[in-house]
């Protein structure tokens, strides 16, 4: 059954059929919640805040856009919600001149096929970078590579044009490419004031 | 076109999502630009590392039950209400004539709202037919439980309200 025939149903008593949308997307609105939480039980927690509230939301939701859009955009919005409160640490990024290509040196040491086999450092360390990101950049790379989501689809969620996505992508892998770089490199950091 | 607008364009043209001219544009530029082309790889790459961090070990389990009990009997756990939104809240209900009063049973565990107009009554009713058979006043109390329920969902409605929420 499409999501928009069980949300139909729902909206006409049968509440029990919300049990499906919650199987369908648990999992990837806890993998959204993880990568701002960085921590296993504040993501669930998230997520079930995210999905009463999209329970208790449903006849707001308009059958002209897509569930799951509609769905990150609570997630994404609960996720903020929660990053502000909670006291994140400040980013700082090194602008380092030398090129070498810190997703080589990742990959390289990483001793296995290219899939899965990422030591647990470099995860950590990624995770915990892309944690740290101004928000505007953190959410579109956190949709794009983690959720894998389209362009188009990050601009239904965030309700902005397709460019500003495009543009703040490009800026969000600069940032964390130079943030990764200083990591690896434990070098000195200076405040992120130029974006 | 420059350099910069190509690389704006390079995470949909990896996504495939660019119209079949700008497909065209941005894969001749690609012929001849090193540094479009090293953007492009950094793309790829970026995706495989951070396909491969899915988060792991998450299971279902309980959440769905609690889920669905506080959604079908419309309880959720109430925040904890800061005194001045309250007293907003309660301002604009006396304006719609209702009295809000914010009680907290401690022993319950959750913070609960009651309209003191509405639960005042029950009370009364309940009192009145004190010499009722105890079927009847256990009634009256289990009525009374499912309006601080439905308070209680409205609660939440509001505080989302506040809180500028979808
Ligand atoms: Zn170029």
């Amino acid at each position: 059954m499409k999501d928009e025939e069980i949300i139909t149903l729902i909206l006409q008593g049968k509440s029990e059929l919300y049990s499906i949308l919650i199987d369908r997307y648990s999992g990837k609105i806890f993998s959204t919640a993880y990568s701002y939480t960085h921590d296993h039980e504040e993501a669930r927690d998230l997520v079930q805040e995210i999905l009463i509230k999209v329970y208790n939301n449903l006849a707001k939701f308009k059958a002209d856009s897509k569930f799951s859009t509609w769905l990150y955009r609570v997630a994404v919005n609960s996720c903020i919600d929660w990053n502000r409160k909670s006291n994140s640490r400040i980013l700082k990024v090194a602008f380092s001149s030398e090129d070498n290509d810190v997703f080589d040196t990742i990959m390289d040491e990483s001793d296995g096929p290219e899939q899965a086999l990422l030591n647990n450092e470099h995860k950590e360390l990624i995770r915990s970078v892309v944690k740290q990101m101004p928000e505007i950049y953190k959410t579109v790379l956190i949709l794009y590579y983690f959720e894998d989501l389209k362009i188009q689809e990050i601009s239904n969620v965030l309700d902005c044009p397709k460019k500003t996505v495009e543009t703040r992508l490009y800026r969000a892998k600069g940032i964390l490419k130079a943030q990764l770089k200083q990591e690896l490199s434990g070098g000195d950091s200076y405040e992120l004031q130029t974006i | 076109m420059n350099c910069k607008l190509y690389k704006d364009m390079l995470h949909s043209y990896e996504k495939d999502e660019l119209d079949e001219t700008e497909k065209i544009q941005v894969s001749k530029h690609l012929e001849s630009c090193e540094a479009c082309r090293s953007e492009l790889t950094e793309i790829r790459k970026l995706r495989q590392l951070m396909g491969a961090l899915k988060p792991e070990g998450f299971q279902l389990g309980d959440m769905k039950q609690s889920i669905m009990s506080a959604i079908q009997s419309g309880k959720k756990r109430l925040p904890a209400y800061d005194i001045k939104v309250l007293a907003k809240l309660g301002a604009s209900m006396v304006a719609c004539g209702i009295i809000a009063l914010a009680l907290s049973f401690t022993d319950l565990g959750d913070g609960i709202a009651l309209y003191a107009g509405q639960i005042s009554q029950r009370l009364e009713n309940t009192e009145s037919r004190w010499n009722q058979p105890i079927t009847l006043i256990n009634k009256g109390l289990s009525n009374m439980s499912d309006t601080i329920v439905n308070l209680d969902g409205m609660m939440f409605k509001i505080q989302q309200k506040i809180e500028g929420g979808m």
